[in-house]
């Protein structure tokens, strides 16, 4: 893999090689799986195995159901440091996304935390009609009397 | 679900109610009366839009009032909850929610301006089956209200022994089924009714979700913040799963503000919040596949 390692020059660039690091790990887990080259896959492993790259394969041109793990490698001021990011694919969409620090110097426990604390997962919409479902829940239905007053109340406010 | 559907409106909103088996005709019309009476019962009590109900008889009153006897469920889950929200969860939102503008009559037009509700042990001694209102106060059920007859809905069709059903009010849904079925429910995208951003299997319990936009006017919806008297604008939608549909749907609304931590404390549930810019939180079982943006 390639491995980010960017040597900070000050300790306040501390926190943005971290970040490049982290990138670079993302980067082979998610880039890979969104490439515009529908030949290229991750090989599915276990929840607990850790892959990289060389262990990847071309096989398919769909992405196989299953839990993936990646571990990016960088060098912090205080020695080699890795960050691991976990995700699950089903039907060809990730459905988890974790992303684990695994450093061992207090320095950089407290940079990965915050890196792990500031990540945020990003949720996006799917439309209804591709997806078989029961029910849709979201806020309780509006009920029809109330719908009714807020466009009495919009119309007249259009006055 | 195959089998028979029951669909009306009460409450405010729409009921469907799937059953997994197909009912004659006699046995239909009786679960149909059953279930539409004691929601009607349920109203009587409980709706501030009806002007007999209790709710509206205790408003803007004093003394001592006799519960009725099967409001001990509710007047806890309220009173419990209230402490744990450091009194931010409150059945006195009623009030304030009537000055805003979501009055009986639904004018949505903002009356004066707003007061902090009064805090709920200065204005009432609850002691089951008693309640002695010290100062008049406007309540307001609708937070865990409709969570609530949907639990004694859900308790009146096992007593009658219906035991694979679907009961959903307006999107507070309850589901148990007798084999291995799930429920596959969509989480509704607040921003477009024609998305969803994850779906959830049910397998046995309930879930409700909560979001700002569905009722909105001027700056308010239909969530208000005792505290600052605004309505919540970080947190868009809120979904909750646990085995009571009353504690969903109030736990819902209650994560607009207050920490889920310290709600999981005191109740059992699983929680996905949904913020502005759309990144989650949620409980590590909340049983949700997300489509996640990368």
């Amino acid at each position: 893999m390639e491995e980010a390692s960017v040597t900070p020059e000050s300790p306040k660039n501390k926190t943005n090689s971290l970040t490049i690091a982290a990138i670079v790990v993302l980067a082979l887990g998610l880039v890979l799986y969104y490439s515009s080259s529908k030949k290229t896959v991750m090989k599915k492993e276990s929840a607990t195995e850790e892959t990289t790259p060389s262990q990847m394969t071309v096989t398919d041109s769909s992405y196989k159901d299953g839990t993936y793990s990646a571990v990016g490698s960088y060098k912090s001021p205080a020695g080699d440091e890795s960050i691991q990011v976990k995700l699950t694919l089903k039907d060809n969409l990730v459905s988890e996304i974790d992303v684990i620090g695994n450093a061992t110097n207090p320095m950089s426990i407290k940079k990965q935390k915050e890196f792990t604390d500031g990540y945020k997962v990003l949720v996006v919409g799917k439309n209804i009609k591709d997806l078989k479902l029961d029910k849709v829940s979201g806020s309780s239905l509006t009920p029809k009397g109330f719908n009714d007053a807020i466009e009495k109340v919009k119309s007249a406010a259009k006055v | 679900m195959k089998g028979s559907k029951i669909e009306f409106t009460a409450t405010g909103t729409r009921w469907q109610i799937d059953f997994n088996r197909v009912h004659g005709e006699k046995r239909y019309k009786f679960l149909e009366s059953a279930i539409k009476n004691r929601i009607d019962d349920f109203e009587n009590v409980y709706s501030r839009f009806r002007a007999n109900s209790f709710v509206s008889r205790s408003s803007n009153t004093t003394g001592i009032f006799q519960l009725p006897d099967d409001s001990k469920d509710l007047y806890d889950f309220y009173f419990q909850l209230n402490k744990l929200s450091d009194g931010r969860f409150t059945p006195l939102i009623g009030e304030t929610l009537t000055v805003a503008g979501y009055d009986s009559e639904h004018t949505f037009v903002q009356k004066q301006a707003l007061q902090k509700p009064t805090s709920l042990n200065s204005s009432l001694i609850y002691t089951f089956p008693k309640l002695e209102i010290k100062k008049p106060v406007v309540f307001d059920f609708g937070a865990a209200g409709k969570g609530y007859i949907v639990d004694i809905v859900r308790n009146l069709l096992l007593s009658l022994g219906e035991t694979d059903f679907c009961i959903d009010a307006g999107g507070d849904i309850w589901y148990q089924s007798n084999g291995n079925n799930t429920l596959r429910v969509g989480l509704e995208n607040p921003q477009d009714p024609e998305e969803v951003i994850g779906v959830i299997e049910l397998s046995l319990g309930s879930i409700c979700g909560s979001s700002g936009n569905r009722r909105e006017w001027g700056k308010f919806h239909h969530i208000i913040n005792p505290d600052t008297l605004t309505s919540p604008v970080e947190i868009i939608s809120t979904w909750v799963v646990a085995k009571s549909t009353m504690v969903a749907d109030g736990i819902a609304t209650s994560l607009f503000f207050t920490n889920p931590e310290k709600l999981r404390s005191s109740f059992e549930f699983e929680f996905l919040i949904l913020n502005r810019d759309f990144s989650v939180k949620k409980s590590d079982n909340f049983p949700a596949e997300l489509f996640i943006k990368v």
